[in-house]
């Protein structure tokens, strides 16, 4: 324990009074003086300290493993500090306790979520707040009351009595910054609550951070995407290896001195060049439907080729590469992989046509967090490790090894267990599960969501090469710039359907755009068009830490 | 402007009836009821008066509490064996030590109903605070609880005190005390699950993590349930003793696994989080309708036991199918 925690109980107890506490430079807004924590033999913040304003956004930047989420969890009570002091306008922060952080103003939306998929979105919106007389809770005043702070916050399409489970992804994201905006926060932290997000959604997002310093509070954006910083940060924090490494103005430095100062080391490139793709037919798919909402679908693609699935969240993209692969059942349709009739009735039949996805949310769909990185790698493969229906243990670590090579995991990892890998090696993990298989069709559905640029560059240099091979791969991305640069084509979804194609010579994040939302607009032309037009210039600031001569093309 | 937004949602996780909304895991369940006691009635239509449905939830009472102290623990994703232990730790203290000493029964019984809670709550320390896993907890502390009820009363006997054997068997303006218990019981579970508490049972079971960054205590929601959870197991011990007016120190161990099958049937996730009270009720009794029906068509023993399994299991494969179709329906 330490003596921050010691003064910060009295600071508690004697609030209202004069803060003695207060520290003569900035007096408004959060300091950070000295923060270390160690989990074992990691050190995973070494001394951080760090200042932002009151009425400012605070961008905190940095790779997976950085340490920004032990900093956040340590702001929110959730995780207690080895040693140093937080002050908010002044006052010490009792650290370790949730209850203690909420009273000191301390709101943060959770990259994991903190809303409980068994209650509705009253009873999570209002946790702790319910309106209620003699602990009896009054339901009708509390999904009103519920109602209302949505409608305030322009999120009434979010039905209040709608079980939370019963949420797109995307939604919960957005219920999760409208609970930590229910009441007015002197600190609100949004640890990548864009990620999950469409661009429309993340702009909401980065509006409700301004206006949250605008009405006096202070706001660390934890994001990937440097367009955001861009557009809703003042001030910025890069974190490096648990500690500050660059603390300034955004408009102080390029994106190309932020990636260096996140890396440690200059990045050659974010996207690799693609190949053109000149194999023949490798899959076909006529009249696809899944459920109810999406199909009839057609799809051709080719060997060595990737074809992005864009459009916005939610338009049957991920029912498409989940029917693909085997994890959700056709209503009807056909395809043909390689000219053989293929309907895959299971992931088993799937992985049996040498057709492997990486899915979505890693940490439930794509690994099993308690066991080691080992026995992930090599469960897809397990017909080729197991001898007289025992697991061969050096086939098993050869194989294992072989896997983690490709993605560039490093081989004394082998032995850890999944779930206490950083987001970005987790994804590695993932995506050496799918290669181990040696898939010919390989399905990535938004693999980059959460991952640092540095991961992000090295997935894209793997996708290359294994289309370069031959590999025909589907990758579907939130991100509009990794659809351009890393898609030989883009074929577009709208309500369940493929909208339109687009050629690797028309593709521009501008086009996607106005595919994805002219055609959804239809009604009203050119409300449409200006949408298209505002999210263009949106999606365009975005990342491009590509060579100049590519530069034109996305704009 | 707000209020007209509230109405304006349409209900999504089940049929609305009057204003009140009822889940599609509940109507499965009453459905199952309805349809095992409407055949227990054709088959003894004489069952169809407000005494014999009396002498009926007798029988079922003890198995309605257990099941809705197992039901509390699930909720938070825990387990209890040992309820078997405290019901006849309750059991054998009423026959023996009120019995004995006669005069203030009441008093007594509380006594005797706040020592479950103690024993319930002894459980919740060993699971929330010493953190050992429910199973292990509650297998332990169910073997000591059963020891203790044997040195109490080391074979079947005792007394009862007439006046709670009066009061199982009695009426209030017509009717069946065991009824009224039941709806007492319902009501009760009602208000706790409206309420804050009841809230943060939900949350902790859906995900402990989670209900903690939502500044929840989920020492103190545990310790709240296990105690619940003796106190109401600690009832079916006080009842049990009423309905069969004798202490028997060794009747517990059936219960701990029926109960197990209530929640279940009833359709509480052993998973935590979601389900309640009002289901395992509903599943105790069609329990309870199951042996009536198959000690009605008077059987060998050997074949009624298995009868009555056979009875069971297409119950759960009946309601299993019911969930897969909705869940199907809503995709």
């Amino acid at each position: 324990m330490n003596a921050g925690t010691a003064d910060a109980a009295t600071q508690a107890a004697g609030r209202g009074q004069t803060p003695a506490g207060a520290s003569a430079g900035s007096p408004r807004g959060l300091s950070v003086e000295g923060l270390r924590k160690r989990f074992g033999s990691v050190r995973a913040l070494q001394g951080v300290t760090l200042h932002a304003q009151s009425g400012h956004v605070h961008a905190l930047l940095g790779e997976n493993g950085a340490g920004k989420s032990t900093l956040i969890k340590i702001l929110s009570g959730v995780t207690r500090a080895d040693e140093g002091s937080v002050r908010l306008d002044g006052e010490l922060l009792t650290l370790g306790r949730p209850a203690a952080s909420t009273a000191a103003g301390v709101r943060t939306a959770f990259q994991e979520l903190s809303t409980i998929p068994e209650l509705t979105v009253a009873e999570n919106l209002l946790f702790g707040r319910e309106p209620s007389i003699g602990g009896r809770v009054l339901r009708r005043r509390l999904n009103a009351r519920a109602a209302a702070l949505l409608a305030g916050l322009g999120l009434e399409r979010i039905d209040p009595t709608a079980q939370v489970s019963t949420l797109a992804l995307g939604d919960r994201q957005l219920l999760e910054v409208a609970k930590a905006l229910r009441e007015a926060p002197r600190l609100l932290v949004l640890d990548e609550a864009t990620s999950a997000l469409s661009s429309e959604d993340s702009g909401w997002v980065l509006e409700q951070a301004r206006l949250a310093a605008q009405r006096g509070a202070v706001v660390l954006l934890i994001t990937h995407r440097l367009a955001e910083v861009r557009a809703a940060a003042d001030r910025i924090t890069v974190l490096r290896s648990g500690r500050a490494v660059l603390e300034g103005s955004t408009s102080d430095y390029d994106d190309e001195q932020l990636i260096t100062a996140m890396l440690g080391r200059r990045m050659e490139r974010l996207y690799p060049p693609l190949e053109p793709a000149s194999g023949g037919s490798a899959l076909s798919v006529r009249g696809l439907r899944v459920g109810a909402r999406v199909g009839p679908l057609d799809l051709d693609v080719a060997e060595g080729e990737i074809l992005g699935i864009g459009g916005l969240q939610g338009q049957g993209q991920r029912e498409l590469l989940m029917a693909l692969a085997g994890a959700t059942a056709w209503a009807s349709g056909s395809a043909t992989l390689r000219e053989r009739p293929y309907r895959p009735r299971s992931p088993q039949d799937a992985l049996a046509g040498h057709v492997a996805l990486v899915p979505e949310d890693r940490q439930r769909e794509g690994l099993l967090l308690t066991h080691t990185v080992r026995a992930n790698v090599t469960l897809g493969a397990l017909g080729r490790i197991v001898r007289h229906g025992l697991i061969d243990a050096r086939r098993e670590s050869a194989t294992a090894r072989a896997g983690a090579q490709r993605v560039g995991v490093a081989i004394d990892r082998l032995g850890t267990l999944a779930g206490t890998l950083s987001g970005g090696n987790q994804q590695k993990v993932v995506l050496a599960k799918a290669l181990v298989g040696e898939p010919s069709v390989l399905l990535l559905y938004d693999c980059t969501r959460g991952v640092d640029v540095g991961t992000k560059a090295e997935i894209f240099a793997l996708m290359s090469q294994l289309a370069a091979a031959g590999t025909t791969i589907l990758f579907y991305s939130s991100d509009l710039s990794e659809l351009v640069h890393m898609c030989h084509r883009v074929a577009v979804m709208v309500e369940g359907q493929v909208r339109g194609v687009l050629s690797r010579g028309q593709l521009s994040e501008g086009a996607i755009l106005r595919v994805a939302v002219g055609t959804h607009h239809s009604t009203d032309g050119a409300v449409g068009a200006d949408r298209a037009a505002d999210l263009a210039q949106h999606g365009a600031a975005r990342l491009q830490a590509r060579g100049d001569d590519d530069g034109g093309r996305a704009a | 402007m707000s209020a007209s937004a509230a109405q304006a949602v349409a209900p999504r996780r089940g049929a609305l009836v009057g204003r009140v909304k009822i889940s599609w895991t509940g109507l499965t369940t009453a459905t199952i009821l309805i349809v095992l006691a409407v055949v227990d009635f054709i088959l003894q239509p004489a069952l169809l008066n407000l005494l014999q449905i009396g002498i009926l939830m007798q029988t079922a009472l003890p198995l309605v509490l257990v099941g809705a102290a197992q039901t509390l623990v699930v909720l938070v994703r825990g387990i209890d064996l040992s309820v078997g232990g405290i019901m006849v730790l309750a059991n054998a203290a009423t026959a023996v030590w009120v019995g004995e000493r006669g005069g203030a029964h009441q008093l007594m019984i509380f006594l005797i109903l706040g020592l479950a809670a103690a024993a319930g709550l002894l459980n919740g320390i060993l699971v929330a605070v010493a953190r050992f896993e429910p199973f292990v907890a509650t297998l332990g502390t169910w073997t000591i609880f059963n020891g203790i009820a044997l040195n109490i009363l080391p074979t079947d006997g005792g007394t009862p005190p007439p006046s709670l054997i009066s009061f199982t068997f009695g009426t209030t303006a017509g009717i069946p005390n065991s009824l009224i218990v039941l709806v007492v019981l319902l009501l009760a579970w009602r208000a706790l699950r409206g309420s804050r508490l009841g809230t943060r049972i939900y949350a902790v079971g859906a995900d402990e993590e989670r209900a903690r960054l939502n500044g929840t205590s989920i020492v103190g929601v545990k310790l709240f349930v296990y105690a619940a959870a003796g106190l109401l197991a600690g009832l079916a011990g006080v009842f049990l003793a009423g309905v069969t007016s004798s202490g028997t120190p060794t009747a517990g161990d059936p219960y701990i696994l029926t109960s197990v099958a209530a929640v279940v049937i009833g359709g509480t996730s052993l998973a935590g989080g979601s389900g309640g009270i009002g289901l395992t009720m509903m599943a105790a009794l069609a329990l309870i309708f199951i042996s009536d029906i198959i000690s009605a068509i008077n059987l060998e023993t050997w074949v009624s036991v298995a009868a009555s399994s056979g009875l069971l299991l297409i119950v759960v494969v009946a309601r299993t199918l019911i969930d897969r179709e909705i869940q199907r329906r809503r995709t």
